[in-house]
Parts: C-alpha cells; structure tokens; sequence
C-alpha cells in the first residue's frame, strides 16, 4: 500500500503570555492509501493541533517545524495559493461542532457548492447536480429540499452529515475527522460512524479519526496511534493495541473506561494529570503519574522504540531489542 | 418492601412557547410528560436517555430549581410540589445537586472555604467552629487538603473542582443527591478517579442517589437500577442486571447496541434507528417512539401506552411487549 501522508517530526509551538510552549513535540507517524489511522488521547494531549498543523490553519501565534509530507510535497513549504488546491480538495477536514463549522448565514446546499466550484471547473448547474448528489450520499432525505434550508434548521445528525457532504464533494484522499460524534447522541452517533465506513468502502479516502473514545477507535479504525502531551507514545494496529497494549498510560487509559460486559467494583484510575505544556517533566512525561516508573524515567526521556509490530515510547521495552 | 425515599407521581413539566402578538402562549414544549418513579433507601437509581428526553430536567423539576407543571413529589411524608417556598428551602439540606459543568457551577470569586461554608450557614447548621471542623474533613474525604480550602475554583483542574462540587453537595448530610451529568465533562482518566469516589461515598454516607448520565456504561457501573427516558417520558425502568440482559423496549435495546464498544475483533448486531428525535414541542401521537421504532403497529400510532410491571419488577411501556407479540430475548 502507498502511504499518502508521512509526518516528520512535527513540532508545533505557540507564542503564549507564559512563553513559547511545545504542544505537539517530535511526533512521527504515516497514514497509508485506503486507512484509518486512528489517533487517540485525552483533551490537550495535541491531537488536534496536529490536524490543525497538517491542514496549515493554525492561529498567528503557532508555528510547526519538522516536516509533513503529503503525496511527496512538504505541506510546510507551500505557498499559501498552494495550499489552498490541497485544502478541502485533497485533504477535507470533519469539526466537532457543525453548529459553529457551518456559516448560519448560508444555504448548506450553497456551502456544499462552493468547495465544489472553488475546486473543480464546473458551471453552477454541476455544482449544485453535485451538491444534491453529495446530500443524497450521506444519506439525507429530501435532498432537494434541505439544499436550499439553513443550517439552525437541522439536527446535529444532520449536520454532520452535510459537514460529511461538504468534505466528501471533491473526492479527497484523506479526510481528517477531529472527534465528529462527540457531539452527538449515541444512537446518532452510530448513525454516522455506520455512513462513514460505507463511504470509505465505496470511495477508498483514507481518514484520520481523531477521538478519546476508545470505543469508536475499536469499530473504525485499523492501526492507532496513542497520544500523551504532544507526543505519540505508542503505535499499532487495532487488535493488537486492544489485546496488548504496551504503554502504561495506554493500559491505564483502558482499565479507567467502565466495561459495558465486565463488572468491576472499582475503575483502575490514573493518578494526578496531564502535566501543562510549558512544565513538562525532565524525563519520560508520563513518568510523574506513572505506577511503574523506575528511576530512569525521570531522568531521560525514552524514544519511541520500534518492537515487533508496534511502537512504544517507554524505558520499560528497551531491552526487549527496541531501537529507536 | 421498604418505602421509598422520594415517590415521583405524574410528573410533568411542560414551558409555555410564547411568540406572536402580545406574546400569546402558542404551545407547550412538554420535556418532562408524566413521569412515575420512586427511589429507594441507600440505592442509587440512573437516570439514562439521550439529549432532548428530559432527563435533566426532571431531576431539576424533582428539586424545584423549576416549578413542576403537575403532579407529585413524595419526600419524606411531604409533597415537594406543594410545599410552600420557605418550607422547601429548609428541605433542601435533605436534597443536594451536583451539576455537570464544575467550571460553571462554582463561584469564581469565592474562595472554596467561603463556598463551603455557605451552604452550612444558609441551613444553620452548628456553630462557626463545628462549621470549620466540618469542611476541613469533609475536604479530605473528596480527596482533597486542607490547604486547598483558601483558593479560588480556578486554581483546581476539573477533576478537582467536580470534588468540590461533591463536598459541597455533602457537607449538609443530604438523604438525597441529584447528580446531572457529573462526570461528562472530564477526561476518561479523571472521570474513573471521581466514580470511585462517588462509590466510596455512598458506602460511607449511606447515600441515596439519583444519576442522570447519558453513557450507559457510566450508569451500568454505577447504579442499582437503570430507567430509561425517551421524549420526557419513563420507556423503561428495571434493575440493572435485567436490564443489560434483557433489555424489552425498542428503544432500549437500540440504545443499547448503539455503544461502541472497546473490543475489535467482536462484531455485533446492531439495530439502526432511523432519523432523529421528534420535536417534544410537537410529539408523535400514541406511542412517541412509533415513527423510528422497527416493529410499530396499528395500535402503537394511536394509544398511549402504560408502564407496566411484565415481572420481575421490570417496567416496560410498550404495547408490544405487553402483549406478549414482542417477545424479549
């Protein structure tokens, strides 16, 4: 298989009152033809930053070093006109929230209609033949009509499902999807992730889910990559992530999620927090809250090891023959 | 069989819809529509649905935070519908609430001592010094220090300030909380650190709690007995085990197949619903989850059903299962 995205030791930085602080610091992974990559971790771990460095719509204040190499050109060293073809054309993105990633102001059937005429050389006419086409796709009812109604006046299935549309209408190769069930209900949820999956059989674009919920993680994706302060601190493919996770924060973060089939008493939990960005630890990151810690865990910080079919950042695998 | 500590009868909250000339009065939205439910001592009942079905607001309507529409709420030999409002503030030591938000639900500009110690002044409750003596055990019994108790909420992390929350709710001796949501606004990691406090709490309180949550399986490790709303009404209600195991309304069993779940390689049948909620200004006649149930009949359009007792103590509202045409798995 191809791979289509190759990140390189991405660095992202933002200016802040308290100085510059690394977000997302050192982090390596791929994403090949036809995949879901999964990418797991709790709220400021960086997994949104680094969609938002590979999309290139950071805020003034962040910049990203490191490379991210997107069907062999640097994402980082193009012109802003450039990046503009890649943007929503090769590479579409999923929000969270369609309530605030949709423009109240306009039709969704125009919305969905301008990405296509921005993109592709076609009349009006085509566009909105696509836009319909699109709405029927993700499986909207009355396609015809909810072209011309505005967002407020859809569910938030709905809008995803036209944000869904939106990223969908210009066929692009990977599509990153930044958590887009967290807001929604379960039942609606499952809707989704049911229409995501049946489109990505029919279409081939590889995606990157962005979630914490290891839940969607076990249905959608087929390798994972876990993330804790701005780093990835273990990669693999989705069985054997869940059957034998490595990292202590991995195996931590498995054990606090209550089990739907299994009755415990008491959730494993993991003591403390995630450390802030502009306090990091001297060593490995996660070593602080960490019940196998050894005393090189606070001294030096382990490199992502590559062991048989998975990567663990963590001293405890670097006799298993691990190499960074 | 014991009584139960609070005896929901009929409830209902419906707000007016005002719009038009002289802002008239064009409809109701009836988010909470006749609900039945009783708690019983030192159990802890969950309170499950998805957003929309009034889970939250009949666990605010049960505390008076709204004025009920109608019906009845039996606590303690008194009906909180009825009280008059000076008698409900004194009841209110009885009854505590923790929210879902900790960064909204905690004054910014007190101190967590002053946060305290307010709800125990507010109730008159011992002298300045037990009070003091009260929240510094009550602080380390959340998890928390004594130090901590000069500070503002917004030196605390979430975790930390959803302890607060629970300390505040506790210092009064409460016989019941009422918690919305408690821990959906924190990380997986700390919301496991505040179940297991939750859990040791009830253990050494005795508490009595009510738990409205919308992830099922938050509710399934937390509480003795699950029920099940959907569009402001009760479609399920059973103790846990039966009903995880046998779950008989539609809705729930779609619900229920609808978690993803953390495993892989297993794949499970799971029952799609179709479209989305229906508008509770506006709901559906007879049966309100008739248009995307899968097995809707003639009758299920028309007549509104009852909740009633198909053995075991497991309550269903639906016609189908009542009669036996919709057998449980």
């Amino acid at each position: 298989m191809t791979t289509i995205l190759e990140v390189e030791q991405l660095r992202t930085r933002f200016r802040t009152d308290n100085g510059v602080v690394s977000v997302v610091d050192g982090v390596d992974f791929s994403i090949r033809a036809g995949e879901t990559l999964g990418v797991v971790g709790e709220s400021g771990c960086g997994k949104s930053v680094t969609s938002l460095s590979i999309m290139r719509l950071l805020p003034p204040n962040g910049s990203s070093g490191g490379s991210i190499r997107f069907n062999g050109k640097n994402v980082l060293e193009l012109s802003e006109k450039e990046m503009q073809t890649v943007r929503g054309n090769e590479i579409a993105m999923i929000f969270q929230e369609p309530m605030t990633s949709l423009n109240p102001l306009h039709t969704v059937g125009k919305q969905i209609e301008e990405a296509v005429i921005l993109h592709t050389k076609v009349s009006r006419a085509q566009a909105k033949e696509r836009a319909i086409a699109m709405l029927k796709a993700v499986g909207m009812p009355r396609a015809e009509e909810i072209y011309g109604e505005y967002p407020h006046q859809l569910s938030g299935g709905m809008r995803q499902r036209v944000m869904i549309a939106m990223a969908m209408s210009c066929d692009p190769k990977l599509i990153i999807a930044d958590e887009p069930t967290t807001a929604l209900d379960v039942t609606i949820q499952a809707q989704i992730l049911d229409l995501m999956r049946n489109l990505k059989e029919k279409t081939g674009t590889s995606i990157m889910l962005i979630t914490h919920d290891l839940g969607v993680v076990a249905e959608m994706c087929d390798r994972v990559i876990v993330m804790y302060a701005g780093q990835v601190v273990e990669e693999t493919d989705v069985e054997t992530l869940f059957e034998n996770p490595k990292h202590p924060y991995t195996i931590g973060l498995m054990n606090s999620i209550p089990d739907l089939e299994e009755e415990r008493e008491y959730l494993e939990t993991i003591p403390g927090s995630v450390p802030l960005a502009y306090q990091m630890p001297k060593g490995c990151r996660f070593a602080p809250r960490c019940s196998k810690a050894m005393p090189i865990c606070e001294e030096k910080a382990p490199e992502l090891l590559q062991l048989e079919g998975h990567k663990c950042r963590c001293w405890l695998y670097a006799e298993e023959g691990g190499q960074a | 069989m014991t009584t139960p500590l609070l005896e929901v009868k009929g409830l209902q909250q419906h707000f007016p819809i005002k719009g038009g000339f002289m802002k008239k009065t064009t409809g109701y939205v009836k988010a909470v529509d006749g609900i039945d439910l009783q708690v019983f001592p030192g159990e802890t009942l969950g309170i499950v649905g998805e957003s929309g079905c009034g889970k939250s607001t009949t666990g605010r309507t049960i505390l008076r935070l709204l004025e009920p529409t109608s019906g009845e709420v039996w606590f303690d030999g008194k009906d909180l519908a009825k009280l008059p409002k000076e008698e409900m503030r004194r009841m209110r030591k009885d009854l505590q609430m923790i929210f879902q938000d900790p960064y909204a639900s905690l004054n910014p500009r007190m101190t967590i001592k002053q946060i305290l110690m307010e709800s125990l002044m507010v109730h008159n409750i011992g002298t300045p010094a037990e009070r003091l003596k009260t929240i510094e055990e009550i602080i380390e019994i959340v998890g928390l220090r004594k130090e901590h108790l000069n500070r503002h909420p917004h030196d605390f992390s979430g975790g930390q300030r959803q302890r607060i929350g629970i300390a505040r709710a506790l210092v009064v001796k409460p016989k019941l909380i009422i918690a919305d949501e408690p821990v959906s606004a924190l990380d997986v990691s700390i919301q496991s650190q505040v179940l297991n406090l939750l859990k040791d709490l009830r253990k050494e309180f005795n508490l009595t709690l009510m738990f409205i949550s919308h992830d099922l399986s938050v509710v399934k490790h937390l509480c003795d007995r699950i029920a099940v709303m959907y569009l402001g009404r009760i479609v399920e209600i059973a103790d846990k085990r039966t009903l995880f195991e046998n779950p008989s309304h539609p809705y729930t069993r779609a619900l229920l197949s609808a978690v993803p779940v953390a495993k892989p390689r297993q794949k499970r049948e799971r029952i799609l619903l179709t479209g989305d909620l229906p508008s509770p200004a506006n709901p559906p006649s007879g049966c309100t989850f008739h248009p995307r149930c899968p097995y809707a009949t003639d009758i299920c359009k028309s007549k509104v059903p009852s909740l009633s007792d198909i053995g075991a103590g497991q309550l269903v509202s639906c016609h189908l299962v009542q009669s036996g045409e919709l057998l449980s798995k």
